[in-house]
């Protein structure tokens, strides 16, 4: 009679362990899970961050290869983001960074990759047909970032490298986008200077 | 130090003291003694027992401690009537005993700090507390006393049980009685001087969950665990298909892990599955973290037999073998119960003395605090010094 009462009880008690071990399951999942966004997202804007960028930059490339599509790096940085962040503070400047990759992140396919490279930079990887669509693209992503913030007089660069045709590895087409980026900034600061005086 | 251990079934307490005193003649094993410990079931009549006990062994009301048990050992055998042990020293060991009221309104008394001091005094000595049931109350008082003596920075040396009993005659009977004084809502502590002891718990059963967390809980019940889940509902379910028998329960206890060094602290008995929550025998700290458990009568013997060689590392023979075992404890070792009191008088080579407690008294597994543990048994083997 007891070893009958025991096993039930026994039983009983292996059901309840179960749930509370597939919660625990369930729990260190999510946790995972989390973790793993965590280690590749942006806690700002939730785009990809650098590392998944680089990671994600290999694949791309070898996936451009094999599917015969152009595959572009575009570069892009806000001007000027520190006069941003010293005049109207780092809160401000924050809500600016999440706004400008909200608009990117709409003004892509939902297969393309956008990251948040570090600060006001941010990377773009995009798969198109023609070596235009790329300058298309990011042109109107500016026109769309410059129009929302144009009280704040807010302005973007960028510089674009494609695949095969500027480099054949993912940190020589991140260099080749960024130099151009940066040599877009500069005109325009010889520019700026050219009007002023 | 010579002991003997006696008992009677004899539900007339006049008899069953003479059956008592009978055996102790016959045997010769000592022809007087300083010191009885009597534990006697809460059924029989308390008025005439320290005139019963003076009259019977020729004794002064001095020289006894007697407390009610449910159930008592006499060596191997288990009895519902009274077992009686009886202690003569041969060299320098002594027995005295301090005895106190009040555990209901301990906070506004200074009981505890009385007690602390005594146990300071007592320190080197072994000091068995035998005190009454008082529910949650007694649970904290223990705390209590562990804090305080956390405090004063010293281990007393300090075991034993709490007496068992049931309502009779209208009142809740787990009292003490000595020096013609009958302590209802108290304590008492029988020191032993000069002598050497070794004190086992044996635990014995065996975690088989993951780690709950209290999260809401009062005095010696549990309402919610893992910030919201109703502990009463999953509590509920080990009794499917079973009768609602609380005393099925006493077959897992839940296995409270140390607030600070996660190891295995103490176990709590189920007392009662209520509306909303599920009670305890002994107070559960708010947060604490806990383990469902399970044991049988061979997991439960495999731990005393494994606490026993601990203990024999410090002596290995024994005058006197006490085991303080829970009533719970009791029901899980089934027609077992008697073997674990033959393990501790086997081991020892000494009479056994013992009873079935509503809780144990003891050190932590540092012994540095004192806790209010349940389902264990507490084995304490002493010799007198030479």
């Amino acid at each position: 009679m007891r070893e009958e009462i025991k096993i039930r009880l026994l039983l009983n008690i292996f059901e309840e362990v179960t749930r509370k071990y597939e919660e625990l399951l369930r729990i260190y999942e999510e946790l995972n899970e989390l973790l793993k966004y965590k280690a590749f997202h942006d806690p700002l804007t939730g785009l990809y961050n650098r590392e998944a960028l680089e990671n994600l930059l290999k694949a791309e490339v070898a996936r451009a290869r094999l599917s015969n599509s152009v595959l572009s790096v575009i570069f892009l940085d806000v001007d000027n983001f520190k006069t941003i962040n010293d005049t109207h503070g780092h809160q401000f400047g924050d809500e600016i960074l999440k706004k400008v990759g909200e608009i990117i992140k709409n003004s892509v396919r939902e297969g393309d990759v956008v990251a948040r490279y570090g600060g006001d930079e941010f990377v773009i990887l995009l798969h198109t047909r023609t070596n235009l669509e790329p300058q298309i693209i990011v042109n109107r992503i500016k026109e769309k970032i410059e129009r929302e913030f144009c009280s704040y007089n807010l302005s973007v660069s960028y510089g674009i490298a494609i695949a095969g045709k500027d480099g054949s590895s993912s940190e020589e087409l991140i260099r080749v986008a960024d130099e151009r980026m940066y040599k877009q900034k500069a005109e325009k600061k010889k520019l700026k200077s050219r009007v002023v005086s | 130090m010579k002991a003997v251990v006696y008992s009677s079934d004899n539900p007339v307490l006049r008899l069953a003291l003479e059956e008592i005193k009978r055996k102790l003649e016959e045997s010769r094993v000592i022809t007087d003694f300083d010191f009885v410990i009597i534990a006697l079931n809460y059924k029989y009549p308390y008025e005439d027992l320290d005139k019963n006990i003076r009259k019977i062994f020729n004794i002064n009301s001095q020289d006894y401690f007697a407390f009610h048990a449910t159930e008592s050992f006499a060596n191997t055998y288990t009895t519902e009537g009274i077992s009686a042990v009886f202690i003569k020293f041969e060299s320098k060991g002594k027995v005295k005993v301090f005895t106190a009221e009040g555990l209901t309104d301990y906070k506004g008394n200074n009981l505890l700090f009385k007690l602390v001091d005594y146990l300071e005094e007592n320190k080197n000595n072994l000091n068995i507390f035998i005190s009454s049931w008082r529910d949650a109350g007694l649970g904290f008082f223990i705390e209590d006393l562990g804090k305080e003596l956390e405090k004063r920075e010293f281990y007393p040396n300090l075991v034993g049980g709490v007496s068992s009993g049931e309502v009779f005659n209208g009142e809740f009977r787990t009292f003490q009685f000595h020096n013609n004084k009958v302590i209802r809502d108290g304590f008492g502590v029988i020191t032993f001087e000069n002598v050497e002891f070794t004190i086992g718990i044996s635990l014995g059963f065996k975690p088989l969950s993951p780690v709950y967390k209290a999260t809401k809980v009062e005095g010696c019940q549990i309402y919610e665990v893992d910030d919201g889940k109703n502990f009463k509902e999953i509590v509920s379910k080990f009794l499917k298909g079973l009768e609602p028998k609380v005393e099925y329960l006493w077959y897992c206890p839940i296995i409270l892990l140390d607030d600070r060094e996660g190891y295995v602290s103490v176990q709590r008995t189920f007392k009662s599955i209520n509306e909303d929550s599920v009670e305890f025998f002994a107070p559960i700290p708010p947060d604490c973290k806990f383990m469902l458990s399970f044991g049988t009568p061979e997991i439960l013997l495999e731990s005393t037999q494994k606490e026993i060689e601990r203990m024999k590392e410090n002596i290995t023979t024994a005058d006197l073998v006490f085991n303080f075992s829970c009533i719970a404890r009791q029901y899980v070792l089934e027609e077992r119960r008697e073997e674990e009191n033959l393990l501790y008088a086997y081991h020892f080579d000494a009479p056994l003395f013992g009873f079935s407690t509503y809780g144990e008294i003891g050190p932590d597994k540092f012994k540095k605090k004192v806790k209010l543990y349940n389902e264990t048994s507490l084995g304490i083997a002493i010799k007198e010094r030479e």
